[in-house]
């Protein structure tokens, strides 16, 4: 897995690619945790994932959850089509704007 | 609508008929009955002039008898001479009761004796009490070129009778002499008449028999008023008549016939085109009654249609877990319901049934044999032995219980789903084609037996047919071959051949779909196919990890590469997905030392175990969190399993000899 940071003002876009199982969950909770020291307005482009874990997908809630709280927005703008099932099987694509 | 017309123009045909017939009916029978009158009216005319001649004969005699006293003696001829002139006659006969004449003012005729001919003996009749004998004009006794009537008379004391003699010309020229508007007056019908031609004698009848008058024409004239008149013309006493009776007289009858008839028939045609219309209305409303009706038969035969589909399998992604074949299968009823079907179910784990059938006929009573046929064949071959003698049995079951004399082919295979090894028989059904991974396209023509429900005592032998890894068996029925275009060609078996030579990963679909191109929306017989593929061997790989996160990227990793390149990249990451939510729960929540993966895969599915020593646990039990309530109501947890679940197409868990095991099959 691979995660590219670009930073646009008080948004971030994270441009997720690979393959973000159970074992990469760490390191992209790490990203994630890294970034939200900065900004409370997030943008993933999952475009390339070839797909996403479970626990991943709670890290995005939860961090939907603070940055809401914090006055800021989580949001999936793209997703590959395996991707794009894990969102819609679990509910989680109106969640993120998907 | 053409029957009305034809009907309409049948009428006015038959109606134009009749009223031909009667006008020309009618003429011919009033011109029959002119003919008829005139020709009597002429008999009278002749008959009416006669009696008066004979009255004035008769007077004339009595002037004579008087004047020789009014008995019967020898008068001289000087005497008699005299009288005839006074009284204008011709020949005066004394003659005595024994017939010789004693008295004439012709002298050969003096002493001739009366009874010596017949004409003359004839007159001897008056001295047997008869008032009058008269005969018609002829010649002469004593001078044949004269023509005369003679009437006798007897004389009072019965001593003898007299004779006397009229010359016709002496009669002409008496006629002559009558006012031609005398004869005007006498009426032929009610409007008809005589009419006198030819008052110059000319044509002086010189031989008796025509005195009575010939006909000389019969045809129309145009009268006075150019009215037209039926006219006779005849010759009487040397003058020439006509007899003429006004055609529109006579023709009335045949009028009053026609218009009876033309007004006859007119009502006549009228009901019958009332009727008609009736009629016509009536088997219009009897049309749309047997629309509606057709309509409702359509809607129970599409009910029957969906309860005979659905007694049939469903071949699309049958039997996820044998991983040595692929079926496709399907049928197209030429009527909403038909007398194909195919069939396939197995028998035991290591073997399939694949069928193919045709019933002869379409419609219900092809689809109600079918389903017997059906399960008469599921019967005799689930029940063990070999597959001939299932082949057999059947047979005689069904030859005993078909009253419509029904019959069906049949192609029944078993499958070794472990070696690819077919036993089959062929019960008079169209050679299947087995198309090998090469693209060779074989036709299996081995004979094993005719059609069932015919011959109770028919044998049927099994041949047996090998696969090897990618080929593919074709079955079919004569729908697919015998396919008709517009231009009445058939598909074929050369088209057939064509379309399987070229590769295809859906048999079934491209010559379905080939023949429905070829013949457009015409379909006049059923059309069924199943197509079996032998995948051969899945490949397999098994590796044993040790239960520890560190570990769920490398059996990802295994799993990823296992699969390859197989099937549809989107499907894959679902099913790796799935795997590694699987992986996590156990390495997190087991308590095992170590999981083992077992990959099995082919071109179009693949399997994924995943054992562990570990506390038993279900996760297919797990319930499913509720993905609809709000975000933050959401309890966390839970997402894994669900995702598991609805990412793989079946996830079964057993838990066998203290070993929980996971499959997640994906087709692919």
């Amino acid at each position: 897995m691979t995660i590219k940071t670009n930073m646009n003002g008080d948004e971030a876009q994270l441009i997720v690619s690979g393959c973000l199982d159970t074992a990469a969950t760490v390191e992209f909770n790490a990203a994630v945790d890294a970034t939200e020291k900065m900004v409370h307005r997030f943008v993933f482009d999952l475009s390339d994932l070839e797909f996403i874990a479970s626990s991943a997908l709670r890290t995005l809630v939860a961090l939907k959850k603070r940055s809401v709280a914090a006055g800021g927005d989580v949001r999936v703008t793209a997703a590959s089509e395996a991707v794009r099932d894990v969102f819609d099987v679990t509910g989680l694509d109106t969640v993120f704007g998907l | 609508m053409k029957s009305t017309r034809v009907i309409v123009w049948a009428s006015l045909g038959l109606y134009a008929l009749a009223l031909t017939t009667t006008w020309i009916i009618g003429t011919h029978e009033a011109e029959r009955k002119t003919r008829h009158l005139l020709r009597q009216s002429q008999r009278l005319f002749g008959d009416v002039l006669g009696d008066s001649i004979d009255t004035t004969l008769y007077y004339l005699s009595a002037i004579v008898m008087d004047s020789l006293g009014n008995t019967c003696h020898p008068v001289s001829e000087e005497e008699l001479n005299e009288l005839a002139e006074k009284i204008h006659l011709d020949e005066i006969n004394v003659v005595d009761a024994t017939g010789k004449s004693v008295g004439s003012n012709i002298p050969s005729v003096l002493g001739v004796d009366f009874t010596a001919l017949p004409e003359t003996a004839e007159f001897l009749e008056t001295l047997r009490g008869k008032n009058l004998v008269s005969q018609p004009f002829r010649p002469g006794a004593a001078n044949p070129e004269m023509i005369c009537r003679y009437v006798g008379v007897a004389f009072p004391d019965r001593s003898g009778f007299v004779q006397l003699g009229f010359n016709i010309s002496r009669y002409s020229l008496s006629l002559s002499s009558i006012d031609p508007s005398e004869f005007l007056r006498w009426k032929i019908g009610e409007t008809g008449h005589f009419d006198i031609v030819d008052l110059d004698g000319d044509s002086r009848p010189d031989r008796a028999d025509n005195w009575t008058g010939r006909e000389v024409d019969y045809q129309l004239v145009l009268g006075p008023n150019h009215e037209s008149f039926y006219c006779r013309e005849f010759v009487h006493a040397g003058l020439k008549f006509k007899a003429l009776v006004s055609k529109r007289e006579f023709h009335s009858q045949r009028d009053q016939m026609f218009w009876a008839t033309a007004l006859g028939g007119l009502l006549v045609l009228g009901l019958l085109i009332y009727f008609f219309i009736r009629l016509v209305h009536s088997s219009e409303k009897l049309q749309a009654f047997y629309k509606a009706e057709d309509e409702r038969r359509g809607r129970d035969l599409s009910v029957a249609r969906t309860v005979q589909m659905s007694a049939l399998p469903t071949a699309t992604r049958a039997y996820p877990t044998k991983f040595t074949i692929s079926l496709a299968a399907k049928t197209i009823p030429a009527r909403e319901v038909g007398g194909d079907f195919y069939d396939f179910y197995l028998l035991g784990e290591d073997h399939l049934v694949v069928l193919v059938a045709d019933v002869a006929g379409k419609g219900i009573p092809a689809a109600l044999f079918m389903m017997n046929a059906r399960s008469v064949l599921r019967a005799t071959i689930q029940s063990g032995g070999d597959l001939a003698s299932a082949i057999q049995e059947a047979n005689r079951r069904l030859c005993g219980d078909n009253e419509a004399q029904l019959f069906v082919t049949a192609w029944v295979g078993i499958v070794d789903l472990r070696g690819g090894v077919i036993e089959y028989v062929n019960a008079g059904h169209n050679r299947p084609y087995v198309r090998r991974a090469s693209g060779l396209v074989e036709k299996l023509s081995a004979k094993c037996g005719t059609f069932l429900a015919m011959f109770p005592e028919a044998n049927y032998v099994s041949r047996s047919l090998k696969l090897e890894t990618g080929d593919e068996l074709f079955l079919y029925t004569d729908g697919i071959t015998e396919a008709m275009n517009s231009a009445r060609q058939t598909f074929g078996v050369k088209r057939l051949e064509n379309v399987l030579a070229r590769p295809s990963s859906d048999f079934c679909e491209t010559v379905l779909r080939a023949v429905e191109h070829f013949s457009g929306n015409e379909q006049s017989d059923d059309r069924t196919i199943l197509t079996l593929r032998w995948n051969g061997k899945p490949s397999l790989s098994e590796k044993e990890f040790p239960c520890e996160v560190a570990a769920l990227e490398d059996a990802v990793s295994f799993v990823r590469t296992a699969l390859g390149e197989k099937g549809d990249r989107r499907r894959r990451s679902r099913l790796l997905n799935a795997v590694d939510e699987s992986l996590s729960n156990i390495v997190n929540y087991s308590g095992a030392s170590s999981f083992k993966l077992t990959v099995k895969s082919t071109d179009t599915r693949a399997l994924v175990k995943i054992e562990d020593q570990g506390r038993a646990y279900d996760p297919l039990k797990h319930i499913d969190p509720n993905v609809s309530i709000p975000l933050e109501e959401r309890p966390i947890g839970g997402l894994g399993i669900l995702m598991v679940r609805k990412l793989v197409d079946y996830a079964i868990y057993r838990h066998v000899r203290d070993t929980n095991e996971l499959s997640l099959f994906q087709w692919l």
